[in-house]
């Protein structure tokens, strides 16, 4: 109401601006030749969950190397995609980020498109579907804040079950959240030995340990840890290993019981209008150059073949890595989902 | 009603038009000559500062690109690990180069391999750190175009640490040899903000901005807010107003947003409009409540006037102008109840003689007797004088009642009861005269015997009737009827006489209306000049006739009783 008031205010105040400029104008002949050519509408609209320091250095390069202007529209991987499918404004061009297991199953919203990088990415990263390239290889892990985990040892799901970690631990809600959808993935799979379905005992033990505290977006878990707010978080290895590298009191834990890496995409939405400008922006992102700075400088696993892994982080082949399987987890999305509000929600009522 | 308000309104119109309306007008004028000197002051403080920011830049770019091709031609620079003497004399150039410069630039000097061989500055940022062979930032640059100095903006996004990178590829022989590069650090170029009190951002194209007065203009992720960048000269952000002006520089690898607060200029003059406003609503109110009051008091004299000569309108004559106040309007008012005390009397007077004039003429109307009769019957009376001395004494006798009554003066009016005793005389005369010839009926109403009539109302009917109805006929019979009909006493005298033509019957209707009678027909005139003047118009006589059948007159009379006139 207030704002309202406000603008409404606002409003008029700038009408009475105008009217004296209009006279003062008419009586003093003051040449206001000002203003500037407006730069809206051509602009290349980018839907991206990723964390805003990730995105930055990438799209200004990319501004910068084609004369694109780039208009970036941040938010949680589940909400961008709803937007994506209800035609959001402004409409979306690219879809840049999420993982695999979560925009597969809505793959319909994106254009075929097929990179001019696709020979050197690798194998397992190939673009199979025709419209889902692979941007960058995430693995899940733990993060935590070096400070506040004291004598605690934390090496694995298992250790997360602590009562002294009770509410220290940071996690986003799966359903909003890609990176905290793929731990739940992560979890059944790793916790339930290979049978994702017989993981749910340590689900239900582990939100009970997570004391009724459940995060909107991905960005609140690395944030939280790297400031201290939880001993402990989950999240996807960027998101954390941006804090190592800068010297925050923060450490990546792998988890022993299995690590789950799940690439995220990049994708032209259907009926874009900046087609040609999206590919170029598909190619860029998937380029040596951006690769190669996005794993020397970003600390992100490459999905190419010429670039090495990134300074810092382990070598891929040394983690206890684990696979699911992309179609059960695509298929089970919404049961799971529904199962771990379930168990959520017990947890908060039993306390 | 309504002539007062319009009165009132001219009044209170004049009020305001002379008095509010140019006072208003004068004071808002003033109030926007005011805020437009402001605005102007403020416009021209913003494009001064946007004109010497873009001039700042291009000259240290210039310089800068000047340097770089000064450094690039000396000799040997990327041969090998420089020895002491060597980076002696690139340090005397670099800082010969860097102290002609206003700002504090430093200076990189890499190898192929993107080492820093030499620098005056600090470690070389992040965006000098990239591995060879990847094209990024400054380096894509400059292997886009080696041996041009490019320039690039760096960090942007960062919120320290933005640095304006101008850098050269060294080429020889189409092999790369290393890179030149000045870097221009945000913090260096603050000297520039200080310049004004008008805020400027520097952004890259694409709005990552290079350096900022205020961050509050700035996204998260230290780009120019959308608003800003899309706005027109009058800015809204933040709730504040702004005055944007935008300059590119060097060749629009640059541009320069220079904004000026204008939002206490905005709100000042909101608020003195508002107060303009509020004014004349109150100078308004206050006028119309005051001069309300004010007319009323000077045009109540004027209304009084008005009053009266409305009612004098409506032929209301004694009303007065009663005017307390001692001014023009009592001169008015007295001038006014002068003319209508002479015009009321004057027209008592009217009134007076026209009475007298009815009564006068009446009197000499009613004393008219047809000479005929008095001839005819004196004529008879002197045969009878010697045939029967007895009849011709009661003819005289009649006759003398006759004469006695037409010459009584004293009253205009009689019941009718009384006018028929005399009618009797009349009618003995003329059964005198005519014998069996004429005869005479009455039929008169019982109620209509008190009724008052003109006195000799009856006689000259019958006297008609005997004049014209003979004709060459040998009897005649005349019949009289009186009744009331609707409140009017209706008087028939009726023969089956020759009756009259129709030319001889409508010269007599049009007698009877005219004022004056020059005619023969002098005994129904009179009774009907008589009976108008008495009861007024819609009384009278009305004459029927058909050619050898009769005539019939009808006598029309208010039924009065004698007792209602008194």
């Amino acid at each position: 109401m207030n704002k309202i008031r406000g603008q409404k205010r606002i409003r008029f105040l700038r009408l009475l601006c105008r009217a004296a400029l209009l006279t003062s104008a008419a009586l003093i002949g003051l040449g206001c030749a000002g203003g500037k050519e407006q730069v809206s509408g051509g602009e290349l609209v980018i839907y991206c969950p990723h964390p805003q320091d990730f995105i930055d250095p990438i799209v200004s390069e990319f501004e910068a190397r084609t004369g694109i202007s780039v208009l970036v529209c941040s938010g949680g991987t589940a909400e961008l995609l709803e937007q994506v499918a209800a035609g959001g404004t402004p409409p979306c061009d690219i879809f840049w980020g999420g993982s695999l297991s979560i925009t597969s199953p809505r793959k319909e919203l994106f254009d075929p498109y097929v990179s001019v990088n696709e020979p050197q990415i690798r194998e397992e990263f190939q673009n199979r579907e025709g419209n889902m390239t692979r941007f960058t290889d995430v693995p899940s892990v733990i993060m935590i804040n070096t400070n506040l985990i004291g004598d605690i040892p934390v090496e694995g799901y298992e250790d997360l079950l602590q009562p002294e970690l009770k509410g220290q631990i940071a996690m986003c809600d799966p359903a909003a959240s890609s990176s905290a959808w793929e731990h739940l993935i992560n979890m059944l799979y790793a916790m339930g030995d290979g049978d994702p379905e017989q993981g749910w005992d340590y689900v239900e033990r582990f939100c009970e340990n997570l004391d009724g505290k459940l995060l909107e977006r991905s960005s609140q878990v690395y944030e939280g840890v790297a400031r201290g707010q939880y001993a402990a978080g989950l999240t996807f290895e960027e998101g954390g290993a941006r804090y190592a590298a800068s010297g925050s009191p923060v450490r990546l834990i792998y988890m022993k019981e299995g690590v789950l890496s799940t690439p995220d995409v990049v994708c032209i939405a259907k009926n874009s209008a900046h087609r040609k400008e999206a590919r170029q922006f598909v190619d860029f992102v998937t380029g040596y150059d951006a690769q190669s700075v996005i794993a020397g400088q970003l600390n992100r696993r490459s999905v190419r073949t010429d670039v090495d892994e990134p300074e810092g982080l382990p070598d891929k082949s040394g983690l206890p890595a684990i696979q699911d399987d992309l179609e059960l987890v695509t298929a089970r999305r919404e049961q799971w989902l529904e199962h771990f509000s379930k168990l959520y929600e017990k947890g908060l009522s039993s306390e | 009603m309504k002539k007062e308000r319009y009165f009132r309104e001219e009044l209170q119109r004049l009020f305001i038009g002379l008095a509010i309306v140019p006072a208003v007008s004068i004071t808002l004028i003033c109030c926007f000559i005011f805020m437009g000197l402001l605005l102007k002051g403020r416009w021209e403080e913003n494009t001064a500062q946007g004109d010497y920011t873009a001039k700042q830049l291009e000259q240290i770019v210039t310089t800068c690109s000047q340097e770089l091709e000064r450094l690039e031609s000396l000799e040997g620079l990327f041969d090998g690990e420089p020895d002491a003497a060597k980076r002696a004399r690139i340090f005397e150039e670099i800082y010969r180069s860097t102290s002609g410069l206003e700002y504090e630039a430093d200076f990189y000097m890499l190898d192929a391999s993107r080492q820093v061989i030499l620098t005056d500055g600090d470690e070389a940022p992040d965006f000098l750190r990239i591995a060879p062979g990847i094209s990024w930032g400054i380096f894509g640059s400059m292997e886009a175009s080696p041996g041009k100095t490019v320039f690039r903006l760096q960090n942007g996004y960062r919120q320290k640490g933005a640095a304006l990178a101008l850098g050269r590829a060294v080429c020889a022989g189409g092999r790369l040899q290393g890179y030149l590069i000045f870097l221009l650090n945000d913090s260096s170029l603050q000297p520039i903000l200080e310049h004004s009190a008008a805020q400027t951002v520097v952004t890259d194209p694409f709005g990552w901005a290079f350096f900022s007065s205020s961050s509050a203009f700035l996204t998260d992720s230290h780009q120019l807010s959308r608003e800003i960048r899309e706005g027109d000269t009058w800015l809204t952000c933040n709730r504040q107003f702004y005055l944007l002006s935008v300059r590119s520089a060097c060749q629009g690898n640059l541009l320069v947003y220079v904004l000026s607060d204008i939002h206490n200029i905005v709100i000042s003059l909101a608020l003195n409009t508002a107060l303009v406003i509020t004014a004349l609503l109150i100078m308004t109110l206050w006028v119309f409540a005051a001069t309300r009051k004010v007319t009323e008091k000077k045009t109540e004299d004027f209304y009084r006037i008005l009053d009266v000569m409305d009612q004098g309108k409506k032929g209301n004559l004694d009303c007065r102008v009663q005017v307390e106040s001692n001014n023009e309007f009592r001169t008015i008012a007295d001038a006014y109840n002068g003319m209508i005390g002479s015009l009321s009397q004057q027209m008592e007077n009217n009134r007076r003689m026209a009475e007298l004039v009815a009564i006068s003429q009446n009197r000499q109307l009613e004393s008219q007797f047809n000479p005929h009769f008095l001839y005819n019957t004196l004529e008879t009376i002197r045969y009878m004088c010697r045939i029967e001395p007895e009849t011709a004494s009661r003819m005289i006798f009649c006759l003398s009642g006759l004469l006695r009554y037409s010459l009584d003066s004293s009253r205009t009016e009689v019941p009718l009861k009384e006018d028929l005793e005399h009618l009797n005389n009349y009618l003995t005369i003329l059964k005198y005269r005519f014998g069996t010839r004429l005869c005479c009926t009455m039929d008169v109403e019982e109620r209509t015997l008190d009724c008052m009539t003109p006195k000799l109302v009856l006689q000259p009917m019958i006297e008609n009737a005997v004049r014209y109805g003979f004709g060459d006929r040998e009897t005649l019979s005349v019949e009289l009827k009186a009744y009331i009909h609707e409140d009017h006493l209706v008087m028939i005298c009726r023969d089956d006489g020759a009756g009259m033509t129709q030319a001889a019957l409508s010269e007599l209707s049009q007698l009877l209306e005219q004022k004056e009678n020059r005619s023969r027909h002098s005994g129904l005139y009179n009774i009907h000049r008589r009976i108008q003047l008495l009861y007024g118009h819609p009384y009278g006589v009305e004459i029927r006739s058909t050619e050898g059948r009769g005539t019939t007159l009808i006598i029309t009379l208010p039924a009065r009783r004698e007792e209602n006139i008194c």
